[in-house]
């Protein structure tokens, strides 16, 4: 930061940036959470996760407010605009990234009620994938690195083929058993779910990028 | 608290400022005690009780019990013949044939003449007041002959009548009007050089050494005393350019005088003594313009001059005229320069123009309060508040005229 | 001795092409040994508006005013370079201050109306400059479009200076653009105003650039990016004069400036 006449401002953006990680934090985790209940088969952690949905909407307004209110009285240009602007997209990739968490919890309890489960074959390596791209694009939202937000945009093929990988197998699967239709829905809702996190974890390293650089380009192409 | 970290001392600072309150106000009620003095001893001498003695009284001069002042003009003029010399009488019928003088001229003529009212003695004002009864056991004992009457030396004769050697009947026409004509050369010289020498200094002028070196200098004139002034008049316009000052360059010198000392010369060099003052205070006036002012003309593609005449000079123009009035004030007053070129200090025919011999209204005064006499102080103090109230009524008219220019906007 | 006056050539009606109104060819100004800005060089966008912001002291003014000679009203200024207008260099020695400053005029910072009427403070400008045309209707129209006529129609005899500063402002405008200019050069020309009064001026800058070719200083950056096509941005360097960090859009400077000083400079964060 260069020795800054605009202190108050300063700090202002600097609470905005904290909290704009904590958000990400806690969406990794419904996302992280949501898929440790399926994999594990923990029902309880998975209603946890749908009941910390509506806090990290709360928390998402709570910025999003904070972002109009300095919008509308510090009158940011350049980075400022950019970093604030940027926030303001973030935190609805980040909540609906919580989203995505919890619907995949929701799907994991509907799917307990299925008389016929089925495997979950390629799902826990479609959400580690994207799990791990949310990671870097949190890290390099974190220390403004764009270097790291790159490579997360280039790595979105990977999930997508990833997902398709996925996709395929339940598909393959249903086929085979048509008994296991309704479970195997519900495989496939889940893993677009994650395959969405990907994505959206895409958008918040673009914002990195365009929050450094001004650039606007679409990377996930 | 904050407050321990401040010795307001309130009441010392009030103190201070209640001393310097009074100090100013002390110096304000000496200024206007003074004033007040000056005005106070000119009015008691302007006003008082007179003993006039007439050296034929005129009751003696009745024709057939009709009283002197109800006698006809024929009747008059045989009186004046009866006490005149055949000289004398000569003389007043080659100014003007008798015949064709009024009955109220012959009459002043007797009265002047024959009758000769003399003051014997003059009290002031505030004597004719307080100590009337005094007065009157003083003239009974010491003129039996006279009359005690009350004399209000300021009247429209005075103001009226020419110079005359006796105090009784002089007056200062000549004066007021050498004085006008003195100071009108004097303004129509000073007032152009001195608001084109502003105008160059202040607009077109670069900062050079030599242009500060005449600023100085100019700053130092205003300073020099006035009788310096007189002195380069003496030497320049009454002895050098006396062909000009005198009018024999034009032919039109004054046949009685066709020398330099005339009122040209000391309109000339009243200017110059004003000069220095006039082109400071249009200095002053015309840097007061807003810079503001002078851009906004230049970006819409004016010209300098057009820039000056149209923009500057108006806007100066009011703050001109009030350094001027100070400047022609002065000029009004000042005596020093005027003796030094010889006005003349006993005029009795009118100033014509300007190659005229003149007196001025501060000359006469000087010369009246040198007299022994006591009836020249009354006249002098007179005269005295006749110039106050004619620069008064100048700086009036003046001042109306630039307020008048001022309020156009 | 006078050197034969040259003429600065119009633009023909019809021509379009003119991309630029004015430019700055390694421009220098001076005022004594002091350079107050360095080297410039600088494209002024034909009927755009252009800001010139930077810091106290950065040359902007002084920029402003090398565009109409206007320096050269202070002693000692002087100017090397040269500054194209209509392609000519109007610091040719043959070239006439006098008509450059009616080709580029100029609205300073205080309103300054002439104490005159509000007609003449219009008429005044045109009739110096040999104006033939019919004055009452040259009046109306310049102060129609400094969208003061409605506010002054009845009270044309009036003093300019009975106006608000406001409308004494939107008058100096009527004044400038009363003798037919080409560039109106505008030095922070809301900066003694309230936010409503420089609102509307600021609109009627967006209005007349549709006609001219308009160059604001302003120390309000964000009236900068309000009102402009492009931005310039000035600092002083090491010897305190003034050079050109940056220019470009407006939308680009005030979104992602290229250099850090300008980003510093516009976000607040100049040391």
């Amino acid at each position: 930061m260069p020795t800054s006449t605009r202190a108050h401002f300063d700090k202002a953006l600097q609470r905005l940036h904290e909290s704009v990680l904590q958000l990400g934090s806690r969406a990794r985790r419904a996302v992280a959470n949501g898929l440790a209940a399926l994999t594990d088969g923990d029902a309880e952690l998975a209603r946890e996760v749908i009941a910390t949905d509506v806090e990290i909407n709360r928390l998402r307004y709570d910025i999003e407010f904070e972002c109009y209110s300095l919008l509308a009285t510090e009158q940011p240009v350049a980075g400022d605009m950019r970093t604030i602007v940027a926030a303001l997209t973030v935190v609805g990739d980040l909540e609906r990234i919580a989203d995505h968490g919890k619907k995949v919890a929701r799907t994991y309890l509907r799917l307990l009620t299925d008389p016929r489960p089925m495997d979950l074959g390629e799902i826990p390596t479609l959400g580690a994938l994207s799990l791990s791209m949310l990671d870097r694009a949190l890290a390099a939202f974190a220390t403004h690195d764009v270097a790291t937000a790159e490579a997360v945009c280039r790595s979105d093929d990977q999930a997508d083929a990833q997902y398709k990988r996925t996709f395929n197998a339940i598909v393959a699967a249903m086929v085979e058993d048509p008994q296991r239709i309704s479970a195997g829905t519900h495989l496939l809702q889940i893993a677009h779910e994650l395959e969405r996190v990907a994505d959206r974890a895409t958008n918040v390293a673009e914002r990195v990028i365009y929050t450094v650089t001004g650039e606007l380009i679409e990377l996930n192409i | 608290m904050s407050a321990d970290i401040f010795n307001t001392r309130l009441d010392a600072r009030k103190r201070a400022g209640m001393i310097s309150h009074g100090l100013f106000m002390a110096a304000t009620i000496v200024g206007i005690v003074a004033l007040t003095a000056l005005l106070y001893t000119v009015i008691v001498q302007s006003f008082g009780l007179v003993a006039v003695e007439n050296r034929v009284d005129p009751a003696t001069l009745a024709v057939n019990g009709v009283p002197l002042e109800e006698l006809s003009k024929e009747q008059l003029i045989a009186i004046l013949q009866a006490n005149l010399s055949a000289g004398v009488i000569r003389r007043y019928e080659s100014e003007q044939p008798f015949a064709e003088r009024t009955r109220e001229n012959v009459y002043a003529l007797v009265l002047e003449r024959v009758v000769q009212p003399r003051i014997v003695e003059s009290w002031s004002l505030s004597d004719s007041l307080l100590r009337r009864a005094a007065i009157q056991a003083e003239t009974a004992a010491k003129h039996p002959n006279a009359k005690l009457v009350f004399r209000s030396w300021l009247r429209p004769d005075f103001i009226t009548k020419p110079q005359a050697s006796v105090p009784d009947l002089a007056g200062v026409r000549t004066a007021i009007l050498g004085s006008l004509w003195t100071i009108l050369i004097t303004l129509v010289v000073a007032f152009p050089i001195g608001v084109g020498a502003a105008i160059y200094l202040e607009e077109y002028a670069r900062d050079t050494w030599l242009t500060r070196a005449i600023q100085t200098n100019i700053t130092n004139l205003a300073g020099v005393p006035s009788i310096i002034y007189g002195m380069l008049g003496l030497a320049i316009f009454v002895r050098m350019l006396e062909p000009l000052t005198s009018g024999t360059l034009f032919g039109a010198a004054d046949p009685t005088t066709a020398n330099g000392r005339t009122i040209l010369s000391a309109g000339l060099t009243l200017a110059l003594l004003i000069l220095p003052l006039l082109i400071i205070n249009s200095q002053e006036a015309i840097r007061a313009v807003p810079r503001s002012l002078r851009q906004a003309a230049y970006g819409l593609g004016a010209t300098q001059w057009q820039t000056i005449w149209h923009h500057v000079l108006p806007s100066a123009l009011p703050g001109i005229l009030t350094g001027n009035i100070l400047a022609v004030s002065r000029a009004i007053g000042e005596t020093a320069p005027l003796v030094v070129i010889g006005a003349s200090t006993f005029i009795v025919i009118d100033p014509n123009g300007p190659f005229s011999k003149f007196t001025t209204l501060p000359i006469q005064i000087y010369q009246w309060t040198a007299r022994p006499q006591p009836e020249f102080r009354h006249i002098a103090a007179a005269a005295i508040v006749v110039l106050l109230v004619m620069l008064l009524s100048l700086n009036a008219a003046a001042v109306l005229l630039r307020n008048r220019y001022t309020r156009r906007w | 001795m006078a050197l034969p006056s040259l003429a600065i050539p119009h633009r023909d009606a019809g021509d379009t092409n003119g991309v630029y109104a004015i430019e700055a060819r390694d421009l220098n100004v001076y005022y004594g040994n002091f350079r107050a800005v360095k080297d410039i060089n600088l494209k002024v966008h034909r009927r755009q508006i252009t800001a010139f912001i930077g810091p106290s002291g950065c040359g902007k003014s002084t920029l402003l005013r090398a565009f109409n000679r206007m320096n050269e009203l202070i002693p000692n200024a002087r100017a090397s370079g040269k500054v194209l207008f209509q392609g000519q260099n109007i610091y040719d020695p043959r070239v006439d201050p006098v008509e450059v400053r009616r080709r580029i005029g100029m609205v300073f910072q205080k309103p300054n109306p002439f104490p005159k009427s509000i007609y003449e403070n219009v008429a005044w400008g045109a009739r110096i400059n040999g104006y033939l045309g019919n004055m009452d209707a040259l009046v109306e129209q310049s102060l129609r479009r400094a969208a003061l006529w409605d506010e002054v129609k009845d009270k044309l005899h009036q003093s300019g200076l009975s106006l608000s500063g406001g409308q004494q402002q939107r008058l100096c405008i009527a004044r400038a653009i009363a003798v037919r200019p080409e560039i109106i050069l505008m030095d922070e020309p809301a900066s003694a105003l309230d936010p409503i009064a420089t609102l509307k001026i600021e609109e009627l800058m967006r209005e007349l650039s549709e006609e001219y070719t308009i160059i604001i200083v302003t120390h309000n950056m964000q009236q900068a990016a309000r009102v402009s096509d492009f931005t310039a941005f000035l600092l002083m360097d090491e010897d305190r004069a003034g050079v050109l960090v940056e220019y470009g859009p407006t939308r680009q400077i005030f979104t992602r400036p290229k250099d850090k000083r300008t980003e510093d400079y516009i976000t607040g964060r100049f040391g």
